[in-house]
């Protein structure tokens, strides 16, 4: 049972920290660049609800990062990892399929990211060593 | 420019997964009191690091896609084997070392649409 209970916080992980990173795409590509911060502030051509989404994504991560946790009471940390590497692909998918991103799929990145997955998978088929890094940020 | 700030934001990940490891050890050794744990300066530096991380990690997706740089990520699976490789001399067999090939292999066909 509470094998049930690690892997739905593991999966509530991937889904949030697949939001989070997709989120804080959206914004900041709506957001001003660092040479051009001092510009914006003084014009006051911030979009705020780009800036909202920005810490909504940040607060996501951390909730992500404590679900992760959660999880870890009750998997194996191999088996956490390999999870994770799900959200590779979703959001992969998620950019490539969703129409406020523009990011097409194409041979070479599908390559490049099942390559990814399937190293991570490999990385952690065994007992791997504890000092296997959370995947951050 | 891109690529350099997602390593950075790799290496800041991998230091602040280091120091996290330090603080925990350093606790283990000597058994303190909450108050005394939080002034243990490898705790500020996994804090720093990571922070520090995520901000530099909001500049790359200004820049680069988020379905191409996430997966990049994974980076940091390869860096930490080699700090535990190397520095602190855990052994990694070879199953562990075709993972890191098969990472290394995705990231470099993904960094061609950086």
């Amino acid at each position: 049972m509470s094998r049930a209970k690690g892997l739905t916080f593991a999966m509530g992980s991937v889904a949030l920290v697949s939001a989070a990173q997709l989120g804080m795409r959206w914004s900041m590509t709506r957001l001003p660049e660092p040479s051009q911060w001092l510009d914006a502030l003084s014009s006051g051509g911030i979009d705020y609800v780009a800036l909202g989404v920005v810490l909504a994504g940040i607060f996501a991560y951390a909730l992500s990062m404590l679900c992760w946790l959660l999880a870890l009471r009750d998997l194996p940390l191999s088996r956490a990892y390999s999870l994770l590497s799900i959200s590779y692909a979703l959001v992969y998918l998620l950019a490539a399929g969703l129409p406020w991103f523009h990011e097409p799929f194409t041979l070479s990145k599908s390559l490049g990211v099942a390559l990814v997955i399937l190293g991570v998978i490999t990385i952690n088929s065994r007992s791997a060593p504890a000092t296997s890094p959370r995947n951050t940020p | 420019m891109s690529l350099l700030l997602l390593l950075l934001a790799c290496g800041l990940t991998c230091l602040g997964q280091v120091a996290q490891k330090f603080a925990v050890e350093s606790w283990r050794d000597r058994p303190s009191s909450a108050l005394q744990k939080l002034r243990s300066g490898w705790l500020w530096l996994a804090l720093f690091s990571l922070g520090l991380g995520l901000l530099v990690w909001l500049l790359v997706l200004q820049r680069m896609e988020v379905g191409v740089a996430y997966p990049m990520l994974s980076l940091n699976f390869v860096l930490v084997t080699l700090i535990a490789h190397f520095v602190f001399r855990e052994h990694i067999d070879r199953r562990h070392w075709l993972g890191v090939a098969l990472v290394i292999a995705g990231v470099l066909l993904l960094s061609r649409h950086a």
